[in-house]
């Protein structure tokens, strides 16, 4: 059992049954993610990101629901886990970071603890004692300056910054080959930021761990990822290896994200932006979901495209490129 | 003024906890009242604990012989609250209903606090049936008076002070599953609920290691508020004859007593009215300046005026 893919998602539906309809938060995405590389998924907000990294351990809150999809983690498919199994899999085999440090962290705990806690959930067989010791250690590796003391400070006593350390150390605790970063440094400046990515990137070269980062900064993407995964409203409309969904995009959505960053190589007079807005998911837009929004939108895109292979390893789903 | 601000500053940042506790012990220096209600309540526990070692005279014997010579006497240097119709010195029986009303209220508390947390923190993170069946049981709790309540079990059970107690914890816990529940609901949607979740923290390790610390706050509040709730309670049994059986001295049966006598040998029953008034008063005004401590808004003003 040692096939690339260390992650492959199928087909994943999750719905949210609301009063106002059934929003299709993830329809039918099917990806994967490789040993050992940085993925990003890169999409506007709402377009239903969070949603699926959380569905990936079924960690879907009511009313939503997952609906349909398989989630094979090293040939097993999550979604058919059975909780207790499940829980041995979070935290040690996937585990998460998420956007806000500064409500991750219980506020009744110290830093170390929450360190602490994830260690000992996974071997029950350790002591207090050690596990703090394993906390220390951590925090020295994602550069925490003093970690004896810092494992002391509860959350308030820390900065942004150095929350989302502690946070990343918590991801780490365990080795785990799936590391899920939910927009790690949205809510960070930008200073911290890169160095938060840069932490990131050098935990993904020593544990040799895949990273899936979901973000909406391209800056992020084009500086850390190996892979893209571009969403929309949903679905999957492009993925590509970094450098060619720069060098050609294809996708009209991905071609207007990247127009709307500024580059300082190239003069221009001001940034492009996308027409219109993101559609409202309960009521959706007949066929292609950016048809309302395209430029280049004709007949056919009344009908609803598929992910196809424009060439190995970028796949887009888009009517302008059918053969 | 600077200098004590430097001093809490460098406190903080060495040993939060302790700063903590002394900026709980200046909120409650800033507020006399608080202050007070909190000495009644020390003062309170103390006399239940040792009040009954300390009695001047014996404050259940009848000493027949004296009877005649002692019976209800007015307050005077020998006897500070005067004497019964059986010679006892009042004083010595209101020092030792202390310890009555501590253990009652004590026990209520243990009972009703356990039941209430145990239950709302179930119905809150479970949700669903689960939490519309406790809800149900616990409205139809609190649709009665709870005096009115207490009462019926109590008279059921058969009248005397265990009954009472038992009475009154039936009635208690209602309350505590709401305020628990209500908090609960708040701190199951916190992050780092969801965090720990996908960190593959047990359940039981989330309710009662994350959820439960975070919502005990205002439940402090309420049992404070609740202490002279109950002793209030307990001696309305006793004073309708339900709770303690003579010759317990229990200060709401006191109250009963005198009333006979009432008002030509007022202090019968004063002093034990004054003793009830004084100690509820004194959890009540607790309560609320506990309320102002927890509260952060309150903390926030305190915090800046330091920096001036």
């Amino acid at each position: 059992m040692h096939s690339s893919n260390l992650l492959e998602v199928k087909d994943l539906r999750v719905y949210f049954y609301t009063y106002a309809g059934v929003v299709k938060a993830v329809d039918g995405v099917s990806f994967s993610v490789r040993r050992g590389e940085i993925l990003c998924v890169v999409g506007e907000t709402g377009c239903g990101k969070s949603v699926m990294s959380r569905a990936i351990t079924r960690m879907v809150k009511p009313p939503g629901k997952i609906v349909s999809g398989e989630v094979l983690f090293n040939g097993i498919d999550l979604l058919k886990l059975p909780e207790k199994e499940l829980k041995k899999i979070r935290g040690r085999e996937i585990s998460y970071i998420y956007q806000d440090p500064g409500s991750v962290l219980d506020p009744l705990y110290t830093a170390g603890f929450h360190v602490a806690e994830t260690v000992l959930t996974h071997s029950s067989s350790m002591k207090f004692s050690e596990a703090w010791e394993k906390a220390i250690r951590i925090f020295r590796e994602v550069l925490i300056p003093d970690p004896e003391a810092k494992a002391k400070s509860y959350p308030h006593e820390l900065s942004g910054g150095m929350k989302q350390r502690v946070v990343i150390a918590t991801a780490i605790a365990n080795t785990p080959k799936l590391v899920i970063a939910d927009e790690p440094t949205t809510a960070l400046d930008v200073t911290v930021q890169a160095q938060v990515m840069e932490l990131i990137k050098s935990l993904r070269d020593k544990y040799s761990s895949s990273v899936m980062l979901i973000t909406h900064n391209l800056g992020v993407v084009a500086e850390v990822c190996d892979r893209v995964v571009v969403m929309y409203a949903g679905k999957i409309v492009e993925a590509a290896f970094i450098e060619e969904l720069f060098t050609n995009p294809l996708h009209p959505y991905t071609q207007g994200l990247l127009e709307a960053v500024p580059n300082p190589l190239r003069k221009i007079e001001r940034l492009r932006s996308i027409h219109g807005s993101v559609p409202n998911m309960i009521d959706l837009p007949k066929g292609c979901r950016f048809n309302p929004r395209c430029p280049y939108a004709f007949k056919l895109c009344n009908e609803e495209p598929v992910l196809m292979e424009y060439s190995k390893d970028h796949l887009v789903s888009c009517w302008l490129y059918r053969r | 003024m600077l200098k004590k601000f430097n001093r809490m500053s460098l406190s903080r940042s060495a040993k939060p906890i302790i700063h903590e506790w002394r900026l709980a012990l200046e909120v409650v220096k800033r507020s006399p009242l608080t202050m007070m209600g909190l000495i009644i309540v020390v003062g309170f526990i103390v006399l239940g604990a040792i009040g009954p070692y300390i009695t001047p005279y014996n404050p259940i014997e009848i000493d027949f012989s004296l009877v005649a010579l002692k019976r209800l006497q007015p307050p005077s240097l020998q006897h500070p609250f005067g004497t019964d119709e059986y010679g006892r010195d009042l004083f010595s029986r209101v020092l030792a209903g202390a310890r009555v009303s501590l253990i009652v209220s004590l026990a209520v508390m243990s009972i009703a606090i356990p039941v209430g947390l145990v239950l709302g923190l179930i119905a809150g993170y479970y949700g669903g049936i689960i939490d519309e069946v406790i809800m149900r049981i616990t409205d139809v709790f609190l649709s009665f008076p709870g005096l009115v309540l207490a009462i019926a079990f109590s008279a059921t059970l058969g009248a005397g002070l265990f009954s009472a107690m038992l009475a009154l914890s039936i009635v208690w816990w209602p309350s505590y599953v709401r305020v628990v529940r209500a908090q609960v609901l708040v701190v199951r949607e916190q992050l780092f609920i969801e965090a720990a979740k996908a960190m593959g923290v047990s359940t039981r390790r989330i309710l009662f290691k994350h959820i439960l610390p975070n919502s005990v706050t205002p439940l402090l509040v309420l049992v404070t508020l609740d202490f002279g709730s109950v002793i209030l309670a307990s001696s309305a049994l006793s004073f309708i004859g339900l709770g303690a059986q003579p010759p317990t001295p229990e200060w709401g049966r006191l109250v009963a007593d005198g009333r006979k006598w009432f008002p030509d040998k007022w202090w019968y029953s004063f002093f034990p009215g004054l003793a009830i008034l004084i100690t509820v008063l004194g959890f009540n005004i607790l309560g609320d300046g506990l309320r102002d401590i927890l509260d952060p808004r309150f903390r926030r003003r305190l915090e800046f005026k330091e920096v001036k």
